[in-house]
């Protein structure tokens, strides 16, 4: 009795987590929707360490620009939607996972890069970005949504054909 | 994932450490003086899209083959400007690039361009253009062409383009807006062949006006 | 509930059960908080950033108007009044023939303006019989006269600051003002600058952001520069020159560096922002002390001091208000603003238009209401513009700081021509009369007074009254 109690209460605490990051993935991609105008450019543009040809390259072709800054806003937007109703779930985070992880490594807080940019914290190696990725791949390893998600109906119909 | 990149970036560089310095043999850098640098009078409300970043530092020198030189210096010029509103259309090529009065050549409102022949066919490298320093403007639609064609009607080449919504009819530019200053603005021709260079402008941030202080074209006469 | 219950239970029941679908859809309502959140936010938002239409009226009253001075700063402002409807521009009026009125009036000519050209005001005052209004750009010692002489032939006159390069003179357009019954606008253009207005009104007046007003402090810092040339095939000749008052060519390009022609950097750059500190504490100041001197460049070519810092006193029904203006022209470090320090808050503003911003004092009031009254942007996070944008928003801070949400794009002269024009026509009050530009003209003047004496020097009610 007392084990099913805990474990109810860790899917419950797995479950919050899920739709907490959920609503920040969905309204990161919906706040720059709504902004009609906005670029990725630069942040893009500010990219440090080694990776930071790759993302000048981005931002200075338009074509690319132009796909990065909506596959972005889309992918967060479908992100969000995923974990937040608990459809596709792992799919999900590992994308979120995979996308914070470009953001992280377009500029990774080590010492001696700086960036224009304020951030409004004290990072070094370790940023929100890492802790929310950490997160995800809590969400992807233990079952979020199996329960408490659209993945609940999806798994049964699955099994059922 | 990260030893991978380094890797990949490391013989990146050497290639292209290789490829320079197999080149520079036979590339020189272009002899180019630029004028003194002035910024006066009041600033103006500037509010332009696209605009390209400042480098931050001096341009690198431009590598061109060994003999490369100014070939526009002296040469006739002519514009769809005939009466301009201050200067002359000759002060385009007379290699005073200095940003006083006197030294530029003001041509009226909207779309004009000025037409610099060569006298002969010439590998082009660079064109190097000062349309206006004393203050920080920006010109739109600025477009350069080369051709063997006097009406610009044939094998037409667009070396530079920033009218990104064709209001000037030479096409959609992908070039980004910049801001005038004695460094000029150097644009690589790529050694395209041709007798005359034509360019265009509409207005700055400043006046629907067109400037021109200097234009270099630098090439070799084609033999 | 085992997995072997789980698929016992399906082999019973083929369908998913309403408990199933109850709890697959269980988070799903968070996706209807989420977007009540969402319109509530977009709501606010908009009320911010809702735009006040521009009133332009119809029918505008067509105007003849000529301008006096066509150099760099008459260029500026026919470039601005080009751009405002309603405008004949019948002659422009230049002692450089050769070269600014020359470009003036082919500038002109192509906008469909086809201008006499003079060399001589007097000459055309009497020939242009239908002007409306005149706009006198020349060096500041030809204002009083330029300006006085086109109100006594009945019209209307916007004249560049400084109003005058001397007190008296600046009092006889004063007078000549008054007795045609003629306006008079002083080109003190921030007066007009919406963004200003909208700090003046709104912030430091209606909402008191500042609360009690102590100090204030502001620059102008300008990089070197060298004199000012001119193509020797088109110097004016030697007697022109001397008959409008110049020595030399090189005097006449370079006037405002001269005494009895101009007032330095103080006067040329300085009257525009000390002219914001009268304005915004409403006020006028009781001293000022004062140093400065030519230290960078040749003396001989440049008889104001290009290094100048004033301390003005003001006396305000709040208290006193200690003022700092600095003007160099040998360094250019952060350029030119105003700053205005109160106990509740700064309000830092530059007539450049990327520059300026709102900082609440942390023992201040809340200014949220102020923020959704769209009095000031919320406090925005740097690098939230179109021009730099931010893919994760938690990564920028949100300190205290606002903008003066108020965008202005066009040229800067062009609302204060606009309202003097519009006054002309009766649809409209002067932003800057005789009277105002006459009491900034009292304050600057004196710190060049104040450079020389080398000491404080008071000013009394007196001086600033006409």
């Amino acid at each position: 009795m007392q084990i099913k109690e805990s474990q109810k209460l860790q899917t419950c605490a797995l479950v919050i987590l899920r739709i907490l990051i959920g609503w920040h993935f969905l309204y990161e991609g919906v706040a720059k929707l709504l902004k009609g105008n906005w670029s990725a450019a630069g942040f893009l543009s500010q990219s440090k360490w080694i990776l930071s040809p790759v993302f000048q390259w981005m931002v200075s072709n338009e074509t690319v620009l132009n796909l990065v800054n909506q596959m972005n806003i889309w992918g967060l937007i479908l992100i969000g939607l995923g974990l937040i109703t608990g459809t596709f779930t792992r799919i999900a985070a590992a994308a979120g996972m995979a996308l914070i992880f470009l953001y992280y490594l377009c500029n990774p807080p080590l010492a001696g890069l700086f960036y224009s940019i304020p951030s409004e914290g004290n990072y070094l190696i370790v940023n929100k970005n890492v802790v929310e990725m950490a997160a995800l791949f809590v969400l992807i390893v233990f079952p979020a949504a199996r329960n408490w998600g659209i993945d609940h109906i999806l798994v049964r119909m699955f099994r059922r054909s | 994932m990260t030893r991978k990149n380094r890797i990949v970036c490391m013989i990146g560089c050497i290639g292209l450490v290789y490829c320079v310095t197999s080149a520079a043999q036979s590339l020189k850098p272009i002899d180019l003086k630029l004028p003194k640098a002035v910024f006066t009078g009041t600033p103006q409300n500037m509010n332009v899209p696209n605009l390209e970043k400042p480098l931050g530092k001096a341009r690198p020198p431009f590598l061109a083959p060994e003999g490369t030189t100014n070939v526009a210096l002296g040469k006739s010029v002519s514009s769809t400007d005939e009466e301009p509103i201050i200067g002359e259309i000759e002060m385009i090529t007379d290699g005073d690039k200095e940003a006083a009065e006197g030294s530029y050549v003001e041509l009226g409102p909207f779309v004009q361009h000025v037409t610099i022949d060569l006298g002969s066919d010439h590998h082009i490298y660079a064109v190097v253009l000062w349309h206006f320093h004393k203050q920080p403007r920006v010109y739109f639609d600025v477009v350069i062409q080369i051709s063997d064609d006097p009406e610009f009607t044939d094998g037409v080449e667009t070396i530079f383009n920033n009218d990104i919504d064709n209001s000037s009819g030479q096409g959609n530019g992908k070039d980004k807006h910049y801001v005038e200053t004695a460094e000029g603005k150097l644009v690589d021709a790529r050694g395209l062949q041709g007798r005359y260079v034509r360019l265009y402008s509409r207005g700055n941030s400043n006046n629907d006006l067109n400037h021109y202080i200097e234009v270099e074209v630098y090439g070799k006469p084609v033999l | 509930m085992t997995d072997k219950q789980n698929k016992d239970k399906n082999k019973q029941n083929p369908s998913i059960d309403r408990r199933d679908f109850l709890q697959g859809l269980a988070a799903t309502p968070v996706l209807g908080l989420f977007g009540a959140a969402l319109i509530h936010e977009q709501s606010v938002k908009k009320k911010l950033t809702k735009a006040k239409p521009k009133v332009v009226p119809e029918n505008l009253e067509p105007l003849n108007i000529a301008v006096i001075g066509s150099g760099a700063q008459g260029q500026v402002l026919i470039d601005a009044m080009l751009k405002l409807p309603g405008l004949h521009f019948k002659a422009v009026c230049d002692i450089w023939t050769e070269y600014n009125l020359k470009r003036a009036a082919g500038i002109l000519k192509r906008y469909g303006h086809p201008v006499n050209r003079y060399i001589d005001y007097r000459d055309m005052l009497v020939r242009e019989q239908d002007l409306d209004a005149v706009v006198i750009a020349s060096p500041d010692f030809w204002h009083a006269d330029h300006a006085v002489a086109c109100l006594e032939a009945g019209l209307h006159v916007y004249c560049e600051k400084e109003m005058s390069n001397t007190l008296e003179g600046a009092h006889r357009m004063v007078m000549a003002s008054r007795k045609a019954g003629k306006l008079l606008q002083i080109g003190h253009q921030r007066r007009s600058n919406p963004r200003y207005l909208h700090c003046y009104d709104k912030l430091i007046r209606e909402a008191k952001l500042l609360g009690r007003m102590t100090s204030v402090n502001g620059q102008w810092n300008r990089a070197v520069q060298p004199d000012l040339g001119w193509p020797e095939k088109y110097a004016i000749q030697p007697d022109i020159l001397r008959k409008y008052g110049f020595d030399s060519m090189h005097q006449f390009r370079n006037w405002r560096w001269f005494k009895n022609l101009g007032g330095g950097p103080i006067v040329d750059l300085g009257s525009h922002q000390i002219d914001i500190y009268n304005w915004f504490l409403k006020a006028r100041p009781k001293s000022v002390l004062a140093s400065g001197g030519t230290d960078y460049y040749d003396p001989a070519a440049h008889e104001w001091y290009d290094t100048v810092l004033a301390i003005y006193e003001y006396e305000t029904p709040a208290g006193t208000v200690r003022a700092f203006y600095q003007t160099l022209t040998s360094n250019s470090s952060e350029g030119y603003f105003e700053n205005f320090l109160g106990d509740e808050g700064t309000l830092h503003i530059s007539e450049s238009s990327n520059r300026g911003g709102v900082y609440r004092e942390p023992n201040a009031p809340q200014w949220d209401e102020w923020v959704r009254l769209g009095y000031l942007s919320a406090p925005e996070k740097a690098g939230t513009q179109a021009t730099s944008a931010v893919l994760d928003v938690r990564e920028t801070i949100a300190p205290d700081r606002h903008d003066i949400p108020i965008v202005f794009t066009d040229p800067y002269h062009m609302p204060h021509l606009e309202n003097f024009f519009n006054t002309v026509r009766g649809l409209d009050t002067l932003n800057c009369p005789a009277e105002t530009g006459y009491e900034t003209a009292v304050t600057v003047l004196k710190v060049n007074e104040a450079v020389k004496a080398g000491k404080q020097l008071a000013f009394s009610e007196q001086d600033f009254l006409i």
